[in-house]
């Protein structure tokens, strides 16, 4: 590419146009994005460390991840969910192919939530309480459909 | 009715398949009547998709439940305007909208490129084959699908009409609704046109810069297109959804950013092609990889590949549109490679402190949050594919890595426009910038001395400060220059600027809605308040200033939903600041899904956000939330909008007396 630029400032002040101020630029121009791309990928190395794992029911029950921040995905079971009187708390059990489990979870409760509705609840589980969830999403049954046509 | 539909949607891709024939043909023997026949072609095409869609809502309207679209996305109950909504609101329906709206701006596009040839252009008369090619190419994936896999006019099963359709979620019985969708794919969609100028450049070998002032309006359009369509996701979101904010970092979400960062990045680069020449590859490369990631988020909007709430089960179309992306990579690849040698750089960089070396930063910093955005998305399925082991990727990640960089491409908005090309001398930096700088350093020293102390606010509100003021200070340059010139008060001069130099002016309006976003970003991420309580009737709670008291529970039916409401007090100390109602609405059809309705107070400094959670024998259970700047994200979008008016507005015929552009160096004479 070298070959064709036709470098240098026209006008008043002529610059000497040399292929080594050319190379000297490229340098610069070269280690900037080096160094910028170096810092973004150190971001997002670093922010990948932010990323929460999900786990089966069975996964949680052998228990390795007590206390940590986990996902776990599954339906709501039919005929479980109770909420708390005087506060918002919701109780239901999540299923998944490998069983259930019951899950306590207060905050807003999205709209589509109910009896076999996909959930996926993030939060901690503990043998003793169960699994404690501060995020909840509700997998819209198909966004746009209707439940008729929701599996 | 709906047979006629469907044969109309299957001569629409017999017509593209001819049309590319046809102009191919044409272009390459210069065959006058076959170029004739292509541009026909378009036309046509574009009258039997619309003709299509017409019959499609027709059905809808009639309720021709015959039709297994129609059935599954409408009822009887269902208010007239919702049609509208339940056209799109399937794979087939908003595939026959994508297609319709791509025919009829296609058509103009073909059009107007084919008037400017008829003017006496040559470039413009060059483009046109390979451009209906291009677009009618893409037509014909479309229409396939339509006719033979996706068929939008199918019939039940065994022909049965059943009495009643099953409805439309009542999640989508907004008016946002509305307009949102619709919205993002025709954004997705018009960036089409500028692929096609630039596939019909690379056929031509008219690679110079020639072809970009002709593809400048397209893209602006698009580019406007799409980021409106993105905010009013935005909107959609905060009114609606009812968590109390506006963006999740969701896939479909990203997916929508995605080609309008790209874009974004486009529309700055293709400057420097036809100013100084070079980047013209780049260029090339951006244009494609915007309209790839355009259709992906087509496709990804309905489908389930990506982990998302909004997910669908797995379509049937997937495996065609990874056909298609691989076709249109593939084949722009090898088109950029045949015409390598012609797209060489004329000149090389003369200095990092350049108009041209800010462009470049601008660049690769969109990039990069491209990438980001990319990785974060697929990460969880390159983890499951590869480790087995699933994991999701929330907005903390999102959140860590675009702010610093988001950032950065807000600082550069300020330091940009205002370097000169090829090369910045130190006074002229010291001219430019002093200040605006000292502006923007003694503001921000107001703020940290009123309480603003939070690091990334204090930075963040630093660079949308420093922005702003190089803008009025280039507004106020630029006035002054028409005043003193033409005798103009401001007010006139302003607008003059606005016409005369819409290119660099409205460029200018649309950075002051972007830095108006940003602070609304920056405040409600950095400033929000949230809590939760249950109030029983006549108890208070406090929220920032703000006292809620409970006043009582209302319900009521409103047609075919019944809707329980919160009727709550607000006030601010002593002063009473009115009611607000949050409700919980539950439509006929959809007795077990309860449709939020958020109450927002909205003023200039903040939004009072209530969402009624749940009612028991205790009281109301209500999300109270405090988001700070909010009402700017709004604004700030409106503001780009007019600045991309001014932008694209053509430039008054008649040549007036120059004004002699304010002594800042070549910087100023951009944009003519």
């Amino acid at each position: 590419m070298a070959d064709t630029a036709i470098g240098g400032v026209r006008g008043a002040r002529v610059l000497p146009d040399t292929a080594a101020r050319r190379g000297g630029k490229r340098w610069q121009l070269a280690i900037v994005a080096l160094v910028i791309v170096g810092a973004i990928g150190y971001l997002v190395y670093n922010g990948l460390g932010t990323s929460v794992y999900y786990q089966t029911v069975s996964e949680l029950q052998a228990g390795t991840a007590h206390g940590q921040q986990i996902r776990l995905a599954g339906n709501v079971v039919d005929g479980s969910i109770r909420r708390e009187e005087g506060s918002s708390a919701v109780r239901f059990a999540v299923a998944d192919a490998s069983g259930n489990l019951p899950v306590v979870y207060s905050g807003v409760v999205p709209d589509i939530f109910g009896p076999g509705i996909e959930v996926v609840v993030e939060g901690k589980y503990n043998p003793s309480t169960g699994f404690v969830a501060d995020t909840m999403l509700a997998k819209c049954p198909s966004k746009f459909d209707t439940e008729a046509a929701a599996k | 009715m709906a047979d006629i539909g469907q044969i109309a949607v299957f001569a629409a891709f017999l017509i593209c398949c001819f049309g590319v024939w046809a102009a191919i043909y044409g272009g390459w023997r210069g065959a006058a009547e076959f170029s004739t026949s292509a541009r026909h072609a378009v036309i046509a095409l574009a009258a039997l998709l619309a003709a299509a869609s017409g019959i499609l809502v027709a059905a809808f309207l009639t309720h021709d439940f015959g039709v297994a679209y129609v059935a599954e996305h409408s009822s009887r109950s269902m208010p007239a305007i919702y049609v509208g909504a339940a056209f799109y609101s399937g794979m087939e329906g908003s595939l026959l909208y994508w297609a319709t709206t791509l025919g009829l701006l296609g058509a103009a596009a073909t059009l107007s490129l084919w008037r400017t040839s008829h003017g006496g252009s040559r470039i413009a008369a060059q483009l046109l084959p390979g451009f209906i090619a291009c677009l009618l190419a893409i037509e014909a994936f479309f229409t396939f699908l339509m006719a033979f896999v996706a068929r939008p006019f199918a019939t039940n099963a065994g022909g049965v009409v059943p009495p009643d359709g099953a409805g439309l979620n009542p999640l989508l019985r907004d008016w946002g609704m509305l307009i949102h969708p619709p919205m993002l794919l025709a954004g997705y969609m018009s960036w089409t046109i500028p692929f096609c100028f630039a596939i019909a450049a690379l056929v031509s070998g008219r690679v110079d810069n020639a072809w970009l002032p002709l593809v400048r309006r397209w893209t602006l359009f698009a580019w406007a297109l799409l980021g409106f369509g993105n905010l009013l996701g935005a909107w959609w979101a905060y009114h609606v959804l009812g968590w109390g904010g506006y963006w999740g970092w969701d896939p479909v979400e990203n997916c929508a950013i995605m080609p309008w960062l790209t874009g974004t990045a486009f529309l700055h680069s293709i400057q420097v092609q036809e100013r100084r020449g070079t980047l013209k590859i780049w260029n090339m490369a951006l244009v494609t990889l915007t309209f790839c990631l355009a259709i992906f988020g087509t496709f990804i909007v309905r489908s389930g590949v990506l982990q998302s709430v909004h997910a669908f089960a797995l379509s049937s179309i997937g495996p065609y549109y990874f056909a298609f992306l691989a076709v249109i990579v593939i084949g722009s690849v090898a088109l950029l490679f045949w015409r390598m040698p012609a797209l060489r750089a004329e000149r090389d960089l003369d200095s990092l402190l350049s108009r041209e070396a800010a462009f470049l930063l601008n660049n690769l910093l969109f990039i990069a949050v491209t990438f980001a955005i990319f990785w974060g998305t697929i990460f969880p399925l390159i983890s499951e594919a590869i480790r087995d082991v699933k994991v999701s990727v929330g907005a903390p990640y999102f959140q860590m890595v675009n702010g610093p960089i988001l950032l950065g491409i807000v600082l550069l908005m300020g330091i940009g426009p205002l370097l000169p090309w090829r090369r910045a001398t130190r006074r002229q930096l010291g001219k430019a910038f002093l200040v605006p700088l000292v502006v923007a350093l003694g503001l921000t020293g107001i703020l940290f001395a009123v309480g603003i102390r939070e690091a990334p606010a204090v930075v963040g509100v630093f660079c949308c400060l420093f922005v702003a003021a190089t803008i009025v200070a280039e507004f106020v340059a630029g006035a002054r220059a028409r005043r003193a010139g033409l005798g103009e008060g401001y007010a006139t001069a302003v607008y003059g600027l606005l016409r005369r130099n819409g290119r660099r002016y409205g460029g200018y309006i649309i950075h002051l809605g972007i830095v108006a976003l940003a602070l609304g970003v920056l405040g409600s991420q950095v400033y929000q308040e949230e809590r939760q309580v249950t109030l029983a009737p006549g108890q208070t709670a406090q929220i920032g200033r703000y006292t809620v008291q409970l006043q009582d529970r209302i319900e009521y039916v409103d047609g075919d939903r019944r809707v329980d409401e919160a009727r709550l007090n607000i006030s601010d100390g002593d002063k009473t600041l009115g009611q607000m109602r949050p409700n919980k609405a539950f439509y006929r059809g959809f007795e077990n899904q309860a449709t939020t309705s958020v109450a927002i107070r909205t003023n200039a400094r903040e939004d009072l956000y209530i969402v009624l959670t749940t009612w028991d024998s205790k009281g109301a259970t209500l999300l109270l939330v405090v988001n700070p700047l909010v009402v700017w994200l709004w604004i700030g979008g409106a503001i780009v909008l007019v600045g991309t008016v001014f932008t694209m507005w053509p430039r008054p015929a008649t040549s007036p007396v120059r004004v002699a552009a304010p002594a800042r160096g070549e910087a100023m004479a951009y944009g003519d």
